[in-house]
């Protein structure tokens, strides 16, 4: 090896080793190995559980996006079961068993039913929406106790050099803080010193020009399928394969042991509505996941089934319109009413 | 997908292992290098390392069978041109939301190996026995890994004539190599999968301000090239370790002063391949029809349906065919006016302007080419707000904000380049910040950190 490539690899390690130092430093680190990659930080919010106390329902219902729409008290009223729903927006099966663990099981007042609601395989794919910002979400709802789920969730994703590497390496372990505040310290630059905004008005005006209004109908379904894709994958569909490694079983077996009957309501599509069928793949799993729930003391509802959600109540192929929010959750609610009365 | 990383994690290093110990049998390397590439085109999906292997054999046979038969040469030479296109065309536009056929999964990369394919076939026929090669060279030029997905579109004579002998690997090869890998790399992850986020956003509004796309199609001009060329610098560098130099495919094309300049300098092994074997055949055939009675003919005809087709290869959308027809009269009325001839002792600041010309033609393109369909392009045209004065200026110069801390990788590296004598000091500062920034960027494309409120 001649001077030149030796002066490189000597700079480069130099370097790297500089900027290393800056994190340790920038973060405080103590630990070494970092303890970064093995569960959650401490802090949870305790609004959701001290509304579940407040409020005593009968039923719990949490979801993503697809039951923003809902309306609590005209589900209370039809299906004759008090009721209060969560929807957390860009939530996967990771969060909702930690709402479950965490919030529900943690209140002074349990409900007699916790309603899942979910699309595809989600139930079964435990590494869904748990990166970047979703990641912010389940932080609000675990803590460092939860250690299994951040292992089943957020290391699953991960091979053993990543998990290494955010040992020794600090500026790997942060590299998330350090890429955030590059972005954000940029994204505010110009704005700020050329019109002497401040972070609050620039937020805002992302706010505003970005408003889902705003967004093409289409084109936003395109990229919401895209990141749904994952959902439909060949190994996601086994249901066999995947059930055991992912939430499911916990889900069923902690709220069985509280007396909660779990009812998990499978979402539908526009698409269902303007007539499209189900991969025979998926067909097949939604049977297994079915005869599983029921097996295992739970219950399973499927809404694509049901005529009555027609496609003009949808906004895009995953939400309800706002208009029709009332007419669709009176229709949910007369359809899981007369599960539960079954 | 961390499976397959751990398992490609360990077949990748004994790959190239092999290779490199079996340097010194040239059939042997070839051997490794066309099963490699087939294995990793064919991973979890096999029909689509079928379809590669079938077509590479039936144009293997016309060449070598049907062509020395001197009445068949030209049908051989059609009919294998007709079929590789008629593939193409059938994945290109029958593929997506044919249910039937979504079944068989789409062949990546066909866009690229059909025009290897169909440059052999010419080749070959332009001049009988250059091109001498067995299955296996020709089913590796057609299927050479680093190659296959997106390029460069290598010419066959260049590329045969280095497997047909032995390579050499020297240190100095494989530093380079890294060199070209982690700048690809920094293109890929760092620039593009990131400013993608923010260009997707700005082209997914209904009535975006004229700011708000000027800053996305901004975006989009650096998203697309860094993207591009990041993967070509990678394929260039994973080409060296194999011993294989491969061509050049982007040289600064944003410093070009004319179209014809950008087209010279941007994806210039497709520009090659365009000219070769659709420009300069049109042209001669226009110039027999026409002579040169009919200049705006054998002139304009040849060089728009050059571009319609680079058009055509890049998307099945409406917008790319109005963009290589736009980018056609753009080369046409840069001739016609003299604009693209390159004066001596130009005044710089006449350069400049030049300069900011083409810059803003070349934005206006890919606004064109991002968009999601004309209609949209022609409200944003002549109907939009410009949007001075409210929400859209902040966004759009925090937009602009960041693609320039995109951009700084870029900006470093050309003063690399510039730095001459200096350049021992900052070539290696400039890598060791690029892996630092690898290291920070690794995971943020994936990042939903935009989309959260779904």
């Amino acid at each position: 090896m001649n001077k030149k490539n030796l002066f490189y690899i000597v700079l480069t390690f130099l370097l790297f080793t500089i900027v290393n130092v800056w994190v340790v430093q920038f973060y405080d680190l103590n630990d070494f190995p970092i303890q970064r990659s093995v569960t959650f930080d401490e802090y949870i919010r305790t609004d959701y559980l001290e509304r579940i106390e407040n409020e005593k329902p009968e039923i719990v219902a949490i979801g993503d996006s697809s039951i923003r729409q809902f309306n609590d008290s005209v589900f209370s009223e039809i299906s004759g079961f008090r009721s209060s729903f969560f929807s957390a927006p860009g939530s996967g099966s990771a969060y909702w068993y930690l709402f479950i663990r965490n919030e529900i099981l943690h209140a002074r007042y349990y409900p007699k039913y916790v309603l899942v609601f979910f699309r595809g395989t989600t139930l079964t794919v435990p590494e869904f929406r748990v990166n970047g910002n979703y990641f912010i979400r389940l932080e609000e709802i675990a803590v460092p106790k939860d250690v299994d789920v951040f292992d089943k969730a957020v290391n699953s994703r991960k091979n053993q050099w990543m998990l290494m590497l955010e040992k020794y390496i600090p500026i790997f372990a942060y590299r998330s803080e350090i890429y955030f505040n590059i972005v954000q310290s940029f994204r505010n630059y110009v704005p700020e010193k050329i019109l002497g905004c401040d972070v609050n008005s620039i937020d805002r005006a992302y706010d505003v020009v970005f408003d889902d209004a705003q967004i093409n109908d289409l084109l936003w379904e395109e990229h919401l399928l895209n990141i749904e894709s994952v959902l439909y994958q060949p190994k996601a569909l086994n249901f066999i394969a995947r059930v055991d490694h992912s939430f499911l079983p916990d889900m069923i077996q902690d709220l069985r042991a509280a007396e909660i009957t779990p009812v998990f309501i499978r979402v539908k599509y526009r698409s269902h509505a303007e007539g499209e069928k189900d991969s025979s793949a998926l067909i097949s799993y939604l049977s297994e996941l079915e005869a599983y729930i029921e097996k295992n003391g739970g219950m399973y509802v499927d809404l694509a089934q049901v005529e009555a959600l027609s496609a003009e109540m949808f906004r895009d192929n995953f939400h309800i319109d706002e208009d029709y929010a009332g007419t669709a959750t009176e229709i949910i609610a007369v359809v899981i009413r007369n599960y539960l009365n079954q | 997908m961390t499976e397959l990383f751990n398992n490609w994690l360990f077949i990748f290093p004994i790959f190239f292992l092999i290779y490199w110990f079996s340097l010194r049998w040239i059939r042997v390397n070839n051997i490794l290098l066309f099963l490699f590439g087939v294995l990793i085109y064919s991973w979890g999906n096999i029909e689509r390392g079928v379809l590669l292997v079938i077509l590479t054999v039936i144009d293997f046979l016309l060449v070598k069978y049907i062509y020395p038969v001197k009445n068949f040469r030209k049908a051989a030479l059609f009919a294998g041109i007709f079929i590789n296109l008629i593939i193409w065309l059938f994945f290109k536009y029958f593929y997506v939301g044919n249910q039937m056929i979504e079944t068989f999964s789409f062949p990546i990369g066909i866009s690229f190996y059909m025009l290897r394919k169909i440059s052999y076939l010419v080749d070959n026929y332009r001049k009988p026995g250059n091109l001498l090669c067995d299955f296996i060279e020709y089913g590796l030029f057609v299927s050479f890994f680093p190659q296959i997905l997106s390029g460069p579109i290598e010419k066959p004579d260049a590329f045969l004539h280095q497997i047909q002998n032995r390579r050499t690997i020297q240190l100095k090869n494989c530093i380079d190599a890294a060199q070209l890998i982690i700048l690809g790399l920094v293109k890929k992850i760092v620039i593009a999968d990131n400013l993608g986020l923010i260009v997707d956003r700005v082209f997914r509004l209904d009535y975006p301000e004229r700011l708000i796309v000027v800053s996305g199609s901004l975006g989009f001009a650096l998203e697309v090239y860094s993207d591009f060329s990041g993967y070509t610098d990678i394929s260039r560098g994973i080409s060296s370790l194999l011993g294989i130099q491969t061509a050049k495919n982007f040289n600064k094309p944003y410093f070009a002063s004319t179209p014809s300049e950008f087209w010279n300098r941007w994806h210039i092994t497709f520009t090659q391949w365009l000219r070769n074997y659709i420009f300069f055949p049109l042209r001669r055939m226009c110039l027999k029809v026409f002579s040169k009675k009919i200049p705006l003919i054998s002139d304009l005809f040849p060089l728009l349906i050059t571009m319609v087709s680079s058009g055509i290869w890049h998307g099945n959308g409406i917008t790319f065919l109005v963009w290589g027809i736009y980018h056609g009269l753009l080369i046409f009325f840069y001739r016609l006016s003299g604009l693209d001839r390159s004066r001596q002792n130009q005044n710089p600041v006449m350069k400049g302007i030049k300069w900011a010309a083409m810059f803003v033609f070349t934005l206006f393109g890919w606004t064109i080419f991002r968009a999601p369909d004309m209609m949209w392009f022609f409200r944003v045209i002549f109907s939009n707000q410009w949007g001075f004065s409210d929400y859209a200026l902040i966004v759009s110069l925090s937009i602009i904000s960041m693609i320039f801390m995109y951009a700084l990788p870029l900006i470093l590296l050309r003063i690399v380049e510039l730095s001459e004598k200096a350049e021992q000091i900052t070539k290696p500062i400039f890598y060791a910040t690029a892996i630092i920034l690898l290291v920070i960027f690794s995971e943020s494309g994936m990042q939903d950190f935009v989309y959260f409120d779904y």
